[in-house]
């Protein structure tokens, strides 16, 4: 299997040649142009609760697609929902993502959602996706991406940390001196431990925020 | 201190290298991640030259600019180890990097200011126009002194030379040069031409100095989003 991501980081797409017999799992609806002899299975890939726990908890779909080159090679092209930037990855073990943060992988790599305790609370809800298994992983982000490696602690703006190796743990903490009745949205994720973690320049909400006060008026 | 700007127009970001000792500002919200031996200071800025917490919460609480409040953060080292931390703006669009030499003063739109280092004044007195009939209005920061600024801009930035004169609408101006004077002009005969147009107030600037635009204008992608959603 050979793999190229496109157009980083701005509108990043996924190609991926699959030769005879190889498959690559997508989220539903990632799909988005393919060609040669590719079989597509539609699947909740760990039964009615799996999909459910992908779904509610996860941010992702409830049904995920195997993509198959029956016969032949052929390729499949892949892109999220968001534009953005997109990382591949090396899998071996685990690790853990923000919410809707995945988009495809080898099949030896499963999604779950995991409890993040209360510490996820201000952060998209109390659950993160947690990918794990052997074989190569694409997830990635609206924003540009940028890896770092943490060895000690590390601040990230809440909302702004895509993905990050298990052997780190976060908590929540606030600015030092920051008048927090002006600044209600003004919390920090802390990351500790040795690992690698991803974080993003731009966040979604970010533009949901800007474009909120410029919602239409009810006339009556 | 080091000030790495990424390559990319769509997302930027800047990444500051900070050495025990340095200090840098911000935007408030500028800040997306730091080593935690960065100390991040809130205050409301609240004159000219002077940051600080003076002034009163009250006094510099909104400065509204084109919409905008107006909160720095002031960034310092905790430790004897350097520091890094990130800064991007909230909006899709490419960061620019202007030097100031002590000589030369500049103006940047509130929205457009991102992080400058410590040594640049920065006045926010308000310094512009308003439109009686469009109701637009454009305010600028004055930036002074010796350092570097970061702006910021909806899109693609890029530097005019201006030699005589030369026209912007006000939703791409991102900052100029002192050399220049501006004035609210019309873009077509008159007033109702010139909303036929599609243009509102443009500023017509002349002198000798340099003009910053964005490819874009924020306001007019918020309102063409705005409308599509649910009424409140």
């Amino acid at each position: 299997m050979e793999y190229q991501i496109q157009a980083r980081p701005a509108f990043s797409y996924l190609d991926v040649n699959l030769n005879p017999g190889e498959q690559i799992v997508a989220e539903s609806g990632a799909m988005a142009w393919m060609e040669g002899p590719i079989a597509t299975k539609t699947s909740t890939r760990g039964g009615v609760m799996g999909g459910l726990k992908r779904k509610l908890l996860s941010g992702e779909s409830f049904f995920q697609n195997t993509y198959t080159a029956e016969g032949g090679a052929g390729t499949v092209t892949l892109a999220p929902g968001a534009a953005g930037d997109l990382v591949a990855t090396e899998l071996h073990g685990a690790l853990n993502m923000q919410k809707g943060a995945y988009l495809a992988s080898t099949t030896g790599v499963k999604c779950d959602s995991k409890w993040s305790g209360f510490k996820g609370f201000f952060n998209e809800g109390l659950f993160i996706l947690r990918v794990e298994g052997d074989g190569m992983l694409f997830f990635g982000s609206y924003g540009a991406i940028e890896e770092v490696q943490v060895d000690g602690t590390f601040v990230v703006d809440n909302g702004f940390a895509v993905a990050w190796d298990p052997t780190l743990d976060f908590r929540l903490t606030k600015a030092r001196k920051i008048r927090s009745f002006l600044f209600s949205d003004q919390i920090l994720c802390e990351y500790s431990g040795t690992g690698r973690l991803w974080i993003q320049t731009r966040t979604a909400h970010q533009l949901a925020s800007a474009v909120y006060p410029y919602r239409p008026v009810d006339s009556d | 201190m080091n000030i790495t700007i990424s390559a990319d127009n769509t997302f930027a970001s800047v990444h500051v290298e900070l050495q025990p000792g340095e200090t840098f500002q911000s935007e408030s919200s500028a800040m997306y991640f730091a080593t935690s031996n960065v100390n991040i200071d809130v205050s409301t800025y609240s004159k000219s030259g002077k940051q600080g917490k003076s002034g009163g919460i009250m006094k510099g609480v909104k400065r509204l600019f084109a919409g905008e409040s107006f909160f720095l953060s002031k960034y310092s080292i905790l430790d004897d180890q350097p520091g890094m931390l990130g800064i991007a703006p909230e909006y899709q669009g490419a960061i620019e990097k202007i030097e100031l030499d002590g000589q030369t003063e500049w103006y940047c739109t509130g929205g457009s200011f991102l992080a400058a280092t410590s040594d640049v004044a920065l006045d926010t007195r308000f310094q512009g126009i308003k439109g009686f009939f469009t109701g637009e209005s454009i305010s600028f920061l004055k930036l002074g002194g010796h350092g570097t600024v970061l702006i910021e801009a909806y899109g693609q930035i890029e530097r005019h030379e201006v030699q005589d004169e030369f026209i912007v609408d006000t939703g791409h101006v991102v900052a100029y040069s002192e050399g220049l004077e501006y004035s609210a002009t019309k873009v077509a005969g008159g007033w109702f031409k010139s909303w036929l147009a599609g243009e509102g107030i443009v500023l017509r600037f002349r002198g000798t100095g340099y003009v910053y635009t964005q490819s874009h204008n924020y306001v007019g992608f918020l309102r063409t989003l705005g409308p599509m959603l649910p009424s409140r």
